[in-house]
């Protein structure tokens, strides 16, 4: 018989607070690692060459890419961090279950998917008006200066949900590394394979069965054109990881000394 | 290809690297927790109003994305230069734009022109006209055809022709390649997936005209002044 009744979504709100409290340095983190971005972008994140009768034309483009990339990256070194053993032990001090440590996880990622998502999103603004002011304006294309408010909404809803895909799958295999070992070489060793693989995808010469289907798969979602349903197509995915990962935790032992 | 893929998977993995070491970083820095979430509201604070200043950023002297300007697709070929400069239309008219005059006082009875060609073997254009009085004066205008690139004008960008009067030796020196640098803000990854293809291709220039243009020298000479025989062939006279 219990004094006090516990209830699942107060326990796991008051893990995800603390986890939100005790992990801010994350969101510091982002901050230092998309200045860096932008610095970086200040220099163009790509060019292109032509030329004519007497005229070598170089036209460099600008744009918060390599924001977006860092942001990305930054997703899911954190997604595989938060499931490590010490912020694990963290839920030890709670009374919990898998199922809330989970969910709290869940929801400090979301959290720090919608946070990366909109100063990614705005970092793109912020590095147009530096380029505007360092630059020589005599040699700069007007257009793509401005996107219209309506885009930069699309720009922030789809980079909070590429980024909730990108934190899903980074959970989803540190669950994994953290169920077994065995993991963390099997995952060392697939990276020169990743390499290759991404050589692969990058050469237009190479053809294989494989290649076509990663091809297709990433297709699936950088080619969706309607925002509904890129969206559902990311919720789905993300869904499937997320409990991917909450099951793969519900076979590890209690505690790991 | 396969350098460039090379390097560019090296260059992620080691930013993979340095976010990871970042991340480790910054949770050991010994920055209080105070003072790091002023930092990244400021961040914040910065973002938001870098938005709205954008839409207040004057474009004045930003290169305009002209749509494709009919004009220029109605340029006439060299053929006709030549009744174009009778004409009068080589200043007038709106496919020319006028780069730089020169005027020499020349008192010999002979001239050899020289049309040096630039370093990929293009020349200048030279029109020779005999103008109806001997006042010892060798009058050299230097047009340039409007060029553009995926719509942007950059015939302003266009260096003139060098003209020098040494002797009886007129040189006209179509000189370097010229190296023009644009610099064009893209969309976003995000943006140009949800953006609608045709104004994508119209934010980036994709579906504007390329016209790459040719430069014209007018020569206008005294009424009595003979042109050297060994001058270069690809000169015409007017009269």
């Amino acid at each position: 018989m219990y004094l006090i009744e516990t209830n699942l979504f107060k326990l796991a709100k008051k893990q995800y607070l603390f986890k939100l409290k005790t992990n801010f340095g994350l969101f510091f983190s982002l901050m230092l690692v998309q200045i860096f971005a932008i610095f970086i972008s200040l220099g163009g994140v790509g060019s292109a060459t032509g030329g004519g009768p007497g005229l070598d034309i170089n036209i460099t483009f600008v744009s918060g890419n390599i924001a977006f990339v860092f942001t990305l990256i930054w997703a899911f070194t954190i997604s595989t961090i938060v499931t490590n053993i010490k912020n694990k032990n963290i839920d030890f001090t709670f009374v919990s279950n898998r199922f809330t440590s989970n969910f709290s996880n869940i929801g400090l990622l979301i959290t720090l998917s919608l946070y990366g998502g909109l100063t990614a999103a705005l970092s793109s603004n912020l590095i147009k008006i530096l380029f505007y002011y360092i630059s020589d304006n005599q040699n700069v294309i007007n257009s793509g200066l401005l996107a219209s408010p309506q885009y930069i909404l699309i720009n922030i809803i789809s980079t909070i949900f590429y980024i909730i895909l990108i934190s899903s799958i980074g959970y989803f295999l540190g669950s994994l590394v953290q169920l077994n070992k065995i993991f963390i070489l099997l995952c060392s060793a697939a990276l020169p394979f990743v390499i290759i693989l991404g050589l692969k995808l990058f050469s237009p010469n190479m053809n294989s069965t494989f290649i076509d289907f990663i091809k297709n798969l990433i297709n699936f979602y950088i080619s969706e054109s309607s925002l509904f349903i890129f969206t559902v197509k990311i919720l789905i995915t993300a869904s499937v990881f997320f409990s991917g990962a909450v099951l793969l935790s519900n076979r590890m032992e209690v505690k790991k000394c | 290809m396969l350098v460039t893929s090379i390097i560019f998977l090296i260059l992620i993995i080691a930013f993979i690297v340095v976010i990871f070491v970042v991340i480790k970083s910054t949770n050991s820095l010994s920055i209080p927790v105070k003072y790091k979430k002023y930092l990244v509201i400021l961040f914040c604070a910065i973002l938001l109003i870098s938005t709205f200043v954008l839409f207040y950023l004057t474009k004045y002297n930003l290169i305009n994305n002209t749509k494709a300007n009919a004009e220029i697709i109605n340029i006439p070929n060299s053929l006709d230069f030549n009744e174009l400069s009778t004409q009068g239309k080589l200043s007038t008219s709106n496919w020319f734009v006028q780069k730089r005059k020169w005027s020499f006082d020349y008192s010999g009875k002979l001239l050899t022109i020289t049309n040096i060609q630039g370093n990929n073997g293009t020349s200048s254009f030279i029109l020779v006209e005999r103008k109806n009085i001997d006042d010892g004066k060798i009058e050299v205008i230097n047009y340039v055809t409007r060029s553009t690139v995926n719509g942007i004008d950059i015939t302003d960008k266009i260096k003139p022709t060098s003209v020098e009067l040494i002797k009886d030796n007129l040189t006209v020196n179509y000189g370097l390649n010229q190296p023009i640098k644009l610099n064009q803000y893209n969309p976003d990854i995000a943006i140009h997936q949800f953006m609608k293809s045709s104004q994508y291709k119209y934010e980036i220039g994709l579906n504007q005209s390329t016209f790459f243009g040719m430069k014209i020298v007018s020569i206008k000479i005294p009424k009595s002044l003979q042109i050297d025989k060994a001058s270069s062939d690809n000169i015409q006279m007017i009269n």
